[in-house]
């Protein structure tokens, strides 16, 4: 499998944008990433998180997944977009993501459906007051 | 076993706390549970309030040990958002002083290494030996340890020819006591007891729990990012991999020694082939909007960093990502299956950035009590018997 | 085998002189770079304020003197790192590096060093001796 044939597979689920020569993006719906990130562990092999970006902007939030695929040494990141705070999941698939999308939950108040044991406080103190998400901008 | 007061000092080599919860059946490990944070500094957050300039000492301050690819990771960034072209030269010196900090940095942790199976003679000898990198570091940069040698658009300093004199020199003595230090780690008997076959990380587990650094190439994955992704001069300096395929502890250690005399190797070539030019270009204050990413091969792994920007002086969102927050998962996970005696030599196999035992907490699911013991409290019991 | 060879080691050095070095009685050798405290040459400074914009600390305020109508820099070496980037950023070179290392005290003022007002001279405008690291 080389990267022409990945590009194309990936052009199939969203619009794909390269910003260097081994890092691509691709901007997609948010309910698809589960079996985008399922459909390219079956045709291009093992696949790593590297990390989980989340920021907020204008009232939505966004979210990178950032994905290492090794057959082909290619940073690919999924870009996905939303009103309110609720994302998929990409811990059952893949199960590095533990701690990366647990600490976008505990930064900014972003919670991953589907994920085993997110769990309140990885990385912020107890003491911490319940809906206190420190990245969040003041309004 | 009754419940322990928690005493004991932090490790005096590793001052971070991170604390592990294990259910233990007898002296066997049936589950972990992980809770990290106890160093959270807010770093992402200030970053968004100051200029990139000022974020540049910042970033330094992430990590005291890796600090050299922190700020090379920082710079590399914004001059990617930048689209600003570094000259040669000034690329060849990050990149030997990125090698002469990982020598650093693989010698303090293969002695700690040592220290923790009780081979304090190994720890003596080898942080003895990073006196000599430490005064190498000093002569070219101004300081030992925090170097702020890398800026917006090139370095700060240049090499002369009597410094490079000097660092070959050091090269050249810090060889030797390489060799012997292989011989150590791979015929010492006791060395084998303790590392060998402890902490076994298989090649699919490490990919798909996400272990970075010598912790994947102990298992057998090819994959680091000077030669995967290159960056600076990476891709002009010809050098192999290190890879070890039984994922046990002995493994990693393998790994990092192997990696001390492929630095020295890239360290000559270096010098050898150094461009003459400018070290630095003039870069503008203000970014515009852009999105960009940046790798680096820290001594311990994988240093991701995420840029947003804005248009003006200060980064909008900085995304920093270290090494140690992607291994600990994949070594909470090895140690499954081990038994108690074994918690520290494993845990310092990864490398941990921000950790080491502070304290413990056990869970006997059997007997349904609960303890808490440090570092201290482990050898000391185990000592006695 | 390794073992015998770490013990001829051991043996070679219990008939050598011990390596701690007795520091407030014997001096360290520093090194030809060594980054000290910053100095200010204030004849030398204009009061453009860069020094202080470029801080990473805020170690450094611009002060206003009456009698000269003129500002510089005044510095508070218990914030400051030792970073350096004041005499990367200055373009008159109005600050130096220095050796000095040994600025412990227990009264944190004497650390806060503002020029006073009898050794402050009016502006000199003249071009700048290098130019800037930004464009």
């Amino acid at each position: 499998m080389s990267e022409e044939e990945l590009l194309k597979i990936l052009g199939e689920w969203g619009k794909v944008e390269q910003k260097e020569p081994k890092d691509y993006r691709v901007y997609m719906d948010k309910e698809k990433v589960p079996d985008l990130v399922k459909c390219l562990i079956e045709k291009v092999g093992d696949i790593r998180t590297a990390a989980v970006t989340g920021m907020q902007r204008n009232g939505k939030f966004i979210v990178y997944y950032h994905l290492w695929i090794h057959p082909l040494d290619v940073m690919v990141s999924l870009v996905v977009e939303s009103e309110n705070d609720h994302f998929p999941s990409i811990t059952p698939i893949i199960p590095g993501s533990h701690f990366h999308e647990n600490e976008a939950f505990d930064l900014l108040g972003l919670k991953f459906e589907g994920h085993p044991y997110l769990k309140k406080k990885l990385i912020l103190p107890e003491e911490s007051p319940e809906d206190y998400y420190p990245l969040r901008k003041e309004e | 076993m009754s419940l322990l007061i928690p005493i004991g000092p932090q490790h005096p080599a590793l001052p971070e706390p991170e604390r592990f919860i294990f259910k233990v059946d007898g002296e066997v490990i049936v589950d972990v549970d992980v809770k990290i944070g106890f160093c959270h500094r807010g770093v992402e957050k200030l970053m968004t309030k100051k200029t990139y300039v000022q974020n540049i000492y910042l970033s330094e301050r992430i990590c005291g040990i890796c600090n050299v690819a922190h700020t090379t990771c920082y710079v590399q960034l914004v001059e990617k958002a930048l689209d600003l072209e570094v000259p040669e030269r000034a690329q060849f010196i990050r990149v030997i002083l990125n090698e002469l900090a990982r020598i650093h940095s693989h010698l303090l942790i293969i002695g700690i290494t040592g220290e923790e199976i009780g081979f304090e003679t190994i720890f003596m000898y080898m942080w003895r030996d990073r006196e000599i990198v430490m005064r190498m570091i000093e002569d070219i940069t101004g300081n030992r340890v925090i170097s702020a040698l890398n800026t917006i658009g090139g370095v700060r300093r240049d090499i002369s020819e009597e410094q490079k004199e000097r660092i070959k020199k050091g090269i050249s003595i810090l060889r030797e006591r390489f060799k012997k230090y292989q011989e150590v780690f791979t015929e010492d008997s006791t060395v084998r007891r303790r590392l060998c076959e402890r902490g076994i990380i298989s090649k699919s587990d490490a990919i798909s729990y996400g272990a970075v650094g010598p912790v994947i190439r102990g298992s057998g994955v090819k994959y680091d990012v000077r030669i995967c992704y290159p960056y600076q001069a990476y891709d002009r300096i010809p050098f192999d991999m290190v890879i070890y395929e039984e994922g046990d502890s002995l493994a990693r250690v393998l790994v990092r020694i192997g990696e001390l005399f492929t630095s020295a190797d890239i360290i000559e070539y270096a010098l050898d082939h150094l461009p003459k030019g400018d070290i630095r270009v003039p870069a503008p204050r203000k970014v515009p909007e852009n999105d960009v990413i940046s790798l680096v091969e820290a001594p311990r792994g994988e240093l991701f960093y995420h840029l947003i920007s804005n248009g003006t002086d200060r980064p909008y969102r900085l995304k920093v990502k270290t090494p140690t927050f992607s291994n600990i998962y994949p070594i909470a996970r090895a140690m499954i299956g081990e038994t108690i005696p074994e918690i520290p030599a494993i845990l310092v196999s990864m490398d941990p950035c921000f950790s080491c035992m502070d304290r413990l907490k056990f869970i006997d699911i059997r007997k349904g009590k609960v303890w808490i013991w440090s570092d201290r409290d482990i050898r000391r019991h185990y000592k006695r018997r | 085998m390794s073992i015998p060879k770490l013990i001829t080691e051991v043996v070679r050095t219990l008939f050598k002189k011990p390596v701690t070095r007795h520091y407030p009685f014997e001096k360290p050798e520093i090194a030809e770079g060594f980054r000290g405290r910053p100095v200010l040459n204030i004849d030398e400074c204009v009061g453009c304020g860069l020094c202080a914009r470029d801080c990473p600390t805020g170690a450094i305020t611009m002060v206003f003197y009456s009698k000269t109508k003129r500002r510089a820099p005044s510095f508070d070496y218990s914030k400051c790192i030792f970073c350096y980037q004041c005499i990367d950023t200055c373009p008159w070179e109005a600050i130096k590096p220095s050796k000095e290392f040994e600025l412990s005290t227990p009264d944190k003022e004497t650390l806060k060093l503002k020029i006073p007002e009898e050794e402050v001279k009016p502006i000199r405008r003249r071009p700048p001796k290098k130019k800037p690291w930004f464009r």
